[in-house]
């Protein structure tokens, strides 16, 4: 089946025409997970609309936690893309964004939570297990029972987020969760699942800027051309895009498999990670 | 000006004797599950927590003689069905001993407590990372007294969340470890053991000799000194970039005031007795200063604390400030 999500990065925005979009994309996405500076202004979204329109893909707009004067730009974007009448989709890592469209009526839009909204324990760096110490019943009854679980592995949250119209989830690509994530499918929920990539942290007060740029100066989305790989021997290696902070784990379309259906995207983001997967 | 309670960190009646002694207005704590060392519910293992409810409601009867408040803390941020076994006693054991709240950061979590009925105020832990007032309104239609406003939340930003139309208080971060990385979505373990790691060479962890102050002693992977590479090989460095340090205020009190924030909340379960008395007891001095409107006095009594805590001056020579004066409506990832 295989529905892909492409991100178009806003550094691509400037020459919206001459970008490039894979035959495999089902959907194209735009905005950021992380940083509010790298999601599209209120005038980027006229073009961005267009250009899902002409190629004939889905369309969704990202946006990741936001504090009130984010969240009133935010605000007056969802209804601009709500007065098109397309059904877009908007992934939420506010809680706030929700609550919007609830209060709002924006009803063309369908929301999918973030995975900042989601708690995976295995996103852990070092490994849960090995901060658990020596084998016993009960590090080994965690490990396997409960650590591959997220919070959506609960009755009540589930019924809730139904009930409030939530469309979709979103996820890391975490082998030992993807069962647990069938189930959650069979109750109705479209899945997507990030192409190779784990959210280990984030940060407010971004690293990349520390690292890089001159105290009291603005970051100028240094992001884009400076990346960088993170080693220490109890970590594993990181991947530090920005002001997050990523870990790898090879894709394999088998693991997908009992996934890929219609209610299942593929999300292909962070793919300079991929080139230094082992 | 009205009064501004300070919520202190307890993990043990002992703790929580000497920092309602020595002027926090509310301590806030966990229990431990007996026989579990690995999976805790208020996100601090065993030693951070109390024994078991029966020194929880030493505290808390301790506490309510002197007409002040305990927050109970529930704060996993991940509750799943294998956990209601757990959870359900817990709680109905949290509520037999007269808690004044449940701090929750999982939705799950409260939604549980809406289907046993507890009708104990809910605040929202720092791990729901609010940081805007539609999320506080999407809380507020539950049993909300209060949000804790996740510790990078800004001085502007505090302001306005502070400013909600929802009667919904709100609470601070003042003082504690630390690190910059959002406190709800950071998976770099913590506590890792210290042994297997060789601490950097960086004056911050020479404060380890006196912890009455300042809180370090959990070992966590963002102290690290990381070998790190540019994506296309071009640069090579070592640098603690991902920045654990502790936390201070002090200097921020009138700036946290005008705020209209409703509580200050130290950080600190897993610090000793020491520190669980010392540090409340220093900040409700220069708050009651500050509300008598006695600059002058809080100066005074800021400067001679600076003077006499050796610690202390070295977290301020290394500018580890928990709040910044900043003048922009930047998006806080800019500001730094």
């Amino acid at each position: 089946m295989n529905q892909l999500v492409q991100c178009i990065d806003c550094f691509d925005l400037t020459d919206i025409k001459s970008i490039k979009i894979s035959n495999k994309t089902t959907e194209l996405r735009f905005g950021d997970e992380f940083c509010f500076e790298k999601c599209l202004s209120s005038d980027e979204l006229e073009e961005a609309i267009n250009l899902a329109q002409k190629c004939g893909r889905r369309l969704s707009f990202i946006y990741p936690r936001l504090n009130d004067c984010e969240m009133d730009i935010v605000k007056n974007q969802l209804c601009i893309i709500n007065a098109y009448n397309l059904p877009v989709y908007i992934i939420a890592n506010d809680l706030g964004i929700s609550q919007i469209k609830r209060s709002l009526s924006l009803n063309n839009l369908k929301i999918v939570l973030g995975r900042q909204i989601i708690s995976v324990p295995l996103r852990a760096r070092p490994a849960m297990r090995s901060v658990m110490g020596k084998d016993n019943i009960i590090s080994n009854f965690a490990d396997k029972r409960l650590f591959h679980l997220s919070n959506l592995n609960y009755k009540l949250t589930l019924e809730f987020l139904k009930k409030s119209g939530i469309y979709g989830l979103e996820f890391d690509y975490i082998p030992e969760t993807f069962p647990l994530l069938r189930k959650l499918q069979k109750e109705g929920m479209h899945i997507y699942i990030h192409k190779s990539n784990v959210m280990v942290a984030l940060t407010r007060r971004c690293h990349t800027k520390r690292l890089v740029c001159k105290d009291g100066k603005g970051c100028e989305l240094i992001c884009k051309d400076r990346k960088f790989r993170l080693y220490h021997e109890v970590t594993d290696e990181l991947f530090l895009d920005g002001n997050a902070i990523l870990a790898a784990i090879p894709y394999e379309e088998k693991e997908i498999l009992e996934l890929n259906n219609e209610n299942f995207s593929l999300i292909d983001s962070y793919s300079w990670i991929k080139e230094y997967i082992k | 000006m009205k009064h501004v309670a300070i919520n202190a960190p307890a993990s043990s009646f002992e703790g929580a004797k000497r920092a309602i002694d020595a002027g926090a207005d509310e301590v806030y704590c966990g229990v431990r599950l007996k026989g579990i060392k690995h999976v805790t519910f208020n996100g601090r293992p065993s030693y951070g927590s109390l024994e078991d409810f029966v020194e929880l409601t030493k505290v808390t009867e301790y506490a309510h003689a002197r007409d002040k408040k305990v927050n109970f803390v529930f704060n996993l941020p991940f509750m799943a069905d294998i956990l209601d076994f757990l959870a359900k006693p817990h709680i109905k054991q949290a509520v037999k001993a007269d808690v004044d709240s449940f701090i929750v950061a999982d939705l799950g979590l409260i939604l549980l407590l809406e289907q046993m009925k507890v009708t104990t105020p809910i605040h929202i832990g720092s791990f729901a990372t609010v940081r805007n007032k539609e999320a506080i309104r999407f809380y507020s239609q539950f049993n909300i007294a209060r949000v804790v406003a996740p510790p990078d939340t800004t001085l502007k930003e505090l302001s306005s969340l502070a400013n909600n139309p929802y009667n919904i208080g709100i609470e601070a971060f003042i003082h504690g470890q630390g690190c910059s990385n959002v406190n709800g979505n950071c998976y770099l373990s913590h506590s890792y053991k210290k042994q297997s790691v060789e601490f950097p060479n960086d004056p911050l962890w020479k404060l380890d000799n006196d912890k009455s102050f300042v809180s370090i002693g959990v070992r966590n992977p963002c102290m690290f000194t990381f070998k790190i590479e540019d994506w296309k090989g071009n640069e090579k460095m070592s640098h603690n970039c991902l920045n654990n340090f502790p936390f201070c205020s002090l200097c921020y009190l009138p700036d946290l005031l005008s705020t209209k924030v409703s509580v200050l909340k130290i950080e600190g379960r897993c610090q000793p007795v020491e520190y669980q008395e010392r540090v409340p007891k220093e900040y409700s001095t220069l708050i009651r200063l500050l509300e008598n409107n006695d600059i002058k006095g809080y100066k005074k009594h800021l400067d001679s604390l600076k003077k006499n805590t050796p610690e202390l001056r070295e977290v301020c020579q290394l500018k580890k400030c928990f709040y910044e004066r900043e003048d922009t409506n930047e998006s806080v990832s800019t500001v730094y």
